[in-house]
């Protein structure tokens, strides 16, 4: 191959009509009817999802739950890389009683980084989350590799962002005003580019 | 029936398993006061050196001579390990440093019914040292040992100067004309104590069997130490891993035969003028595969610079416990994981620190900072005793500007009981759900009294 495709290919500016590896592709809902269709059946497994917010807590966690309840469900744990508060027990039971939340607090994001690759690794992770300011093209082309070898749900939650070409399966953006959030799904599997219409805020699940 | 093993070059044999290039060329253990060739190696005694020379006559024989002190207390150390490797074999084992050590063969009768089966199994076990030792068979310890050193076939065969008596003595019985023990043992007991003395009847009754032996008997140590000499002086991590990974594969042999796994290695490195360097590595869990722990290592060591040279490394495993396999469903088959959760949660501690890893776990109690606790990485996060949180808690609880902030429901009142330790901290609070100005929902309380308003936590 041509060494300037696969620099572009590398750095996910190209996209790709038919993957090379068939690989069978896993679901799992969004939260959300609407969203689910917009991104064609939910969040798909062994791919990073990017979550845009322009402040913490604006409803991003509750479209995950059903991401994290799936991972309980298959017995494995959920990573908490680098969150901006502590997740409170009480309010996760609805995830089960035997569910294993570990939470990292890494010193800083080269840190966070490894962790977050090295539980790919081990496939130990059913959900990954991972807070993050902003990740550079390098960090999320390895996390991408590292993720396609997971059996993993994979989460960035990150800034706003500019619109630059990143290795993410999905790249969605919330805008939150008023108790009010609207999904922009800025790059999607099989799909150009949407805004959903407006929501109330989603709220995490109680037990 | 008693064997004895005599190990000649024990100390030589050890560090040339474990530094394969010393093979290569001739080296010797000598002796630091008398600067005596103590042990030679197979390379050496083919120039022609041979133990009791003098260093200086080695020094000509060999210009490529390797030479390292002999110490007698590495020695020792080194043959209770041989003997606690033998343990596995064989039930009763007498240490007699520096260079021997007895097996008493009539508890294993019953094991190992024909005599061959002793020397076999003696072989296996001994095969991964890669020692050189002579073994001799006899009634009485003393027996065994003698003809183990002179390697003849019968008791009578001894010759006197193997016989464990003062040199005068057996200067004595030299020009008396009794060369070998059987000659001595051919007088009658009642005219050599004439003749020779107390002492020797004495040392003939223990030959015979007829005084017992007091042997101390070997009982196998509870936990892992090893030191080592480098052949170099090590400046960089990477040429310690070699030696470290030697260490560790015994230390995994170690484990393996008691069925053990250790939470916390110390390795000691020690320099030349320095103060050792103490590296403690602590596990959240067990481990005892030697892989997993040099990977460890290797993630503990990777971020630390050495202060100096190393010349000898030592590995201690102290915190040793019982396995607990994780053996998984035996209907679903075997996960298809490739690292185990333990380790991914060892490694992750190891690099990031012990308190950046943990799990979170439910907790009967009212008060918001004590439903949940910090718990080992990997526990289960348990029922919940309280409903209606918020998903996030602020580490701490921030005041907060009532004016931002729009009251949705509550009060909720938390009094702490009279008997609560927390009482200088934490006074009566109102708790309110409440939404922010810019929307979000919040957890907010009042406190009576100071009098302010105080986040604690977010529910989106």
């Amino acid at each position: 191959m041509q060494p300037f495709l696969q620099q572009l290919m590398d750095r996910g500016a190209l996209w790709q009509g038919r993957q090379s590896h068939v690989q069978e592709l896993a679901w799992v809902s969004a939260a959300d009817p609407l969203l689910d269709q917009a991104l064609g059946g939910g969040w798909v497994r062994s791919r990073i999802h990017e979550l845009q917010v322009q402040q913490r807590f604006s409803g991003e966690m509750p479209l995950l739950a059903p991401a994290i309840n799936n991972a309980v469900a298959r017995g494995l744990s959920v990573f908490w890389v680098a969150p901006p508060a502590i997740p409170n027990a009480p309010a996760l039971a609805s995830t089960g009683a035997e569910s294993r939340h570990i939470v990292l607090t890494p010193n800083d994001e080269s840190d966070a980084l490894w962790a977050a690759e090295t539980i790919l690794y081990s496939g130990q992770a059913g959900v990954l989350l991972l807070w993050a300011k902003k990740l550079s093209a390098t960090a999320t082309r390895r996390l991408h590799l590292a993720a396609s070898d997971s059996d993993a749900y994979v989460f960035v939650i990150t800034d706003w962002q500019p619109e630059e070409a990143r290795s993410y399966g999905t790249r969605l953006r919330i805008h939150h005003e008023q108790g009010q959030v609207q999904w922009q799904i800025l790059k999607r599997h099989g799909g150009w580019p949407v805004r959903l219409p407006r929501r109330a805020l989603p709220r995490w699940p109680h037990g | 029936m008693w064997m004895y093993l005599q190990f000649p070059t024990l100390l030589l044999d050890r560090m040339q398993v474990l530094q394969p290039e010393l093979k290569e060329r001739p080296v010797v253990l000598f002796h630091e006061q008398e600067q005596r060739v103590m042990q030679t190696n197979p390379a050496a005694e083919t120039v022609g050196i041979q133990p009791g020379y003098p260093l200086s006559d080695a020094w000509l024989l060999a210009d490529t001579l390797g030479t390292f002190r002999w110490r007698e207390a590495r020695q020792r150390h080194l043959l209770q390990q041989v003997a606690t490797d033998l343990y596995q074999v064989f039930a009763v084992i007498s240490l007699d440093p520096p260079s021997g050590l007895w097996l008493d063969l009539a508890p294993m009768q019953k094991l190992y019914p024909e005599p061959q089966q002793n020397k076999l199994q003696l072989q296996q076990q001994l095969a991964p040292w890669e020692l050189r030792y002579q073994s001799g068979v006899g009634a009485t310890p003393l027996q065994a040992k003698m003809i183990a050193q002179s390697q003849v076939s019968t008791v009578a065969d001894i010759p006197i100067g193997y016989l464990p008596c003062p040199l005068p003595l057996q200067e004595k019985l030299q020009r008396m004309g009794l060369h070998t023990l059987g000659a001595l043992q051919a007088i009658p007991r009642a005219l050599a104590g004439r003749r020779l003395g107390k002492e020797l009847v004495v040392l003939l009754a223990r030959i015979q069997g007829e005084q017992r032996e007091s042997l101390h008997f070997f009982r196998p140590p509870v936990w892992f130490y090893q030191r080592l000499e480098l052949t170099a002086e090590a400046n960089s991590w990477q040429a310690l891993r070699f030696p470290l990974n030697r260490l560790l594969q015994d230390l995994e042999h170690f484990l393996e035969s008691r069925q053990q796994e250790t939470r916390q290695l110390l390795i000691t490195l020690y320099h030349r003028d320095d103060e050792p360097t103490d590296i403690t590595l602590g596990f959240a869990h067990g481990s005892y595969v030697a892989q997993e722990l040099a990977q460890f290592c290797q993630l503990k060591m990777e971020n630390c610079a050495l202060e100096a040279p190393v010349l000898e490394l030592s590995l201690q495993a102290r915190q040793l416990q019982p396995r607990h396999g994780d053996h998984g469903d035996l209907l679903q088959g075997p996960r298809q994981h490739k690292k185990s959760l333990p380790r991914l949660l060892n490694e992750l501690q190891l690099r990031l620190g012990q308190q950046r890893v943990w799990g979170v776990q439910n907790h009967a109690d009212w008060l918001p900072e004590h439903a949940w606790r910090k718990v080992l990485a990997g526990q289960p996060l348990g029922q919940a005793y309280v409903q209606d949180r918020p998903l996030w808690l602020l580490p701490e609880p921030r005041p907060v500007q009532i004016q931002h902030w729009v009251l949705l429901q509550g009060p909720e009142r938390f009094t702490l009981p009279w008997w609560s330790q927390d009482g200088d901290q934490i006074c009566d609070r109102d708790y309110w759900k409440a939404r922010h100005r810019d929307g979000q929902p919040g957890w907010l309380f009042y406190e009576h009294q100071h009098g302010c308003w105080w986040q604690h936590g977010w529910f989106s």
